[in-house]
């Protein structure tokens, strides 16, 4: 039943919609009904697929850029802590600046092409992986250090065996929160300015009143969205398999 | 001799102990009892050198040291294997932190194993087996850790009546088959003098040696508590009383 009641939901919601701008004779541009969005994400699929495929690009080098500054970021910062009180009000500024507001920055500095979405998405993603990282090393049980204390374990063969895997549930923790908004990264940057993308194709779309392809856009992106959460829940399960059977 | 001279540990507004002192041979077995919060395990980490101490020394064959960290290992309640390794991968936590050679220690380690009723669960992981094997384990890669002196904090504690018994029976096996100096924080009067070549009774806070009972005269295993073990017993537990009603 666990397994069937989002199918169950969304069905009602979908049903409830049709049925609801059907009756109150709704036009196309303001709502269209869920048949005609499905009928344009099927006809159109080419078309979006290729916008997609660069909006996946985009989320997936910006992941790999993220994964590539946070994990040696919170390990320094972890390591020292004089680093980690000179960074942190600094992270923290970071992520109360609108990204909206640097999103223009940021295609003057990098250009229209892909470059600066890869560093929009990169910097929405970046934050919750370091942080929950982060977090993971410094909730590791003091007890089980004192095992690598008494044999003055260097800090390189703590980290590999001891804070490293224990950190891992909160670091797939930042993980699923990064990749639900690594899409809200790319797009952002694709709506201030791009030649290929389903942001820049939802602006597109707006701009000619196609309701229905900027919903058909909206659908390929929660399907990528969902694709990844679905790839890292599958991960976390598979190197997590010690956490659900833990006494 | 293992001798702790005139060791005092404080906190902040806190005397743990003041000029504490005791001694025993080497390849004997030291059992400390006294109240709950007195000071016992902190005792052992500062002799264990995981944390600091205010002053006093510590003498070890004759030589003058700060603390027994080179040659100490230590087994606490908690069996403190980590939960993503298997139990043979814990038992070699001491061999892959100290660079030895990993097909000797995994030998050893597999022989060790055995030897205490593990074999056939070398890839298991710890949630996969019983409260028992997991101390059992942790037993394993204290002795791996090839040092002369063994600080058990509570090591039974935890375990039902049967397994604590058995495991008793095991740990002296190995003081006496390997000759290590333990040193064993218990609350089981009963424990401690099924297995003490010196028994020291400590009082509350600030901890201080009240009575020290040496037991070297009784010959070892000692299989049946009669009517002597009965009245130290009751000897032991009347002081300790008086300790926790001060306290």
């Amino acid at each position: 039943m666990h397994r069937k009641a989002p199918f169950l939901l969304m069905t009602s919601i979908l049903v409830i919609w049709e049925f609801l701008v059907r009756l109150l004779d709704v036009p196309k541009f303001i709502l269209p009904p869920p048949t005609i969005v499905l009928q344009t994400t099927l006809l159109q699929a080419p078309l979006l697929a290729g916008h997609a495929l660069v909006t996946a690009l985009e989320i997936g080098l910006g992941l790999c850029l993220s994964l590539a500054i946070s994990l040696p970021l919170s390990i320094i910062m972890f390591k020292h802590p004089s680093i980690d009180a000179a960074l942190t009000p600094f992270l923290v500024a970071s992520q109360a600046i609108p990204v909206f507001a640097v999103a223009p920055l940021l295609v003057v500095w990098f250009g229209y092409g892909l470059l600066s979405k890869i560093v929009m998405a990169t910097i929405v993603i970046f934050f919750p992986l370091t942080v929950s990282t982060y977090s993971g090393f410094k909730q590791v049980d003091p007890d089980l250090e004192i095992i690598f204390d008494l044999l003055d374990a260097p800090f390189r063969k703590k980290m590999k065996l001891l804070y490293w895997p224990a950190a891992l549930p909160s670091f797939f923790s930042g993980l699923k929160v990064a990749v639900a908004v690594a899409t809200i990264g790319a797009v952002l940057g694709e709506w201030v300015g791009a030649q290929r993308g389903l942001g820049y194709l939802m602006i597109q779309m707006n701009a000619r009143l196609r309701t229905d392809m900027l919903f058909a856009a909206l659908v390929w992106l929660s399907l990528m969205g969902m694709g990844l959460w679905l790839l890292v829940s599958r991960l976390e399960k598979r190197f997590l398999f010690w956490l659900n059977n833990k006494e | 001799m293992l001798k702790v001279c005139d060791i005092t540990k404080t906190y902040p507004n806190l005397t743990v102990f003041r000029n504490i002192n005791f001694s025993t041979e080497c390849g004997s077995f030291a059992v400390f009892l006294g109240p709950s919060g007195c000071g016992k395990s902190t005792l052992f980490r500062v002799i264990a050198g995981i944390e600091g101490k205010d002053s006093g020394y510590i003498e070890w064959k004759g030589v003058k040291v700060s603390d027994l960290k080179d040659e100490t290992a230590m087994m606490l309640q908690k069996d403190l294997l980590l939960p993503w390794s298997t139990l043979l991968d814990n038992v070699l936590i001491p061999a892959k932190v100290l660079g030895k050679d990993l097909q000797r220690e995994r030998n050893k380690a597999i022989d060790l194993l055995s030897r205490f009723g593990l074999s056939g669960f070398e890839d298991y992981f710890p949630y996969q087996v019983s409260g028992g094997m997991r101390q059992r384990a942790a037993l394993v890669r204290t002795l791996l850790f090839d040092r002369e002196i063994l600080l058990l904090d509570e090591p039974l504690s935890a375990l039902d009546a049967l397994t604590r018994r058995l495991l008793q029976k095991e740990i002296l096996r190995i003081q006496l088959e390997f000759e290590k100096t333990v040193l064993m924080i218990t609350h089981d009067i009963k424990e401690a003098l099924f297995l003490a070549d010196r028994i020291f009774l400590l009082s509350h806070l600030p901890t201080g040696i009240i009575k020290e009972i040496d037991m070297r005269d009784m010959p070892k295993p000692r299989q049946s508590l009669g009517p002597k073990f009965a009245a130290m017993e009751e000897e032991i537990f009347s002081i300790l009383r008086g300790e926790l009603v001060d306290a």
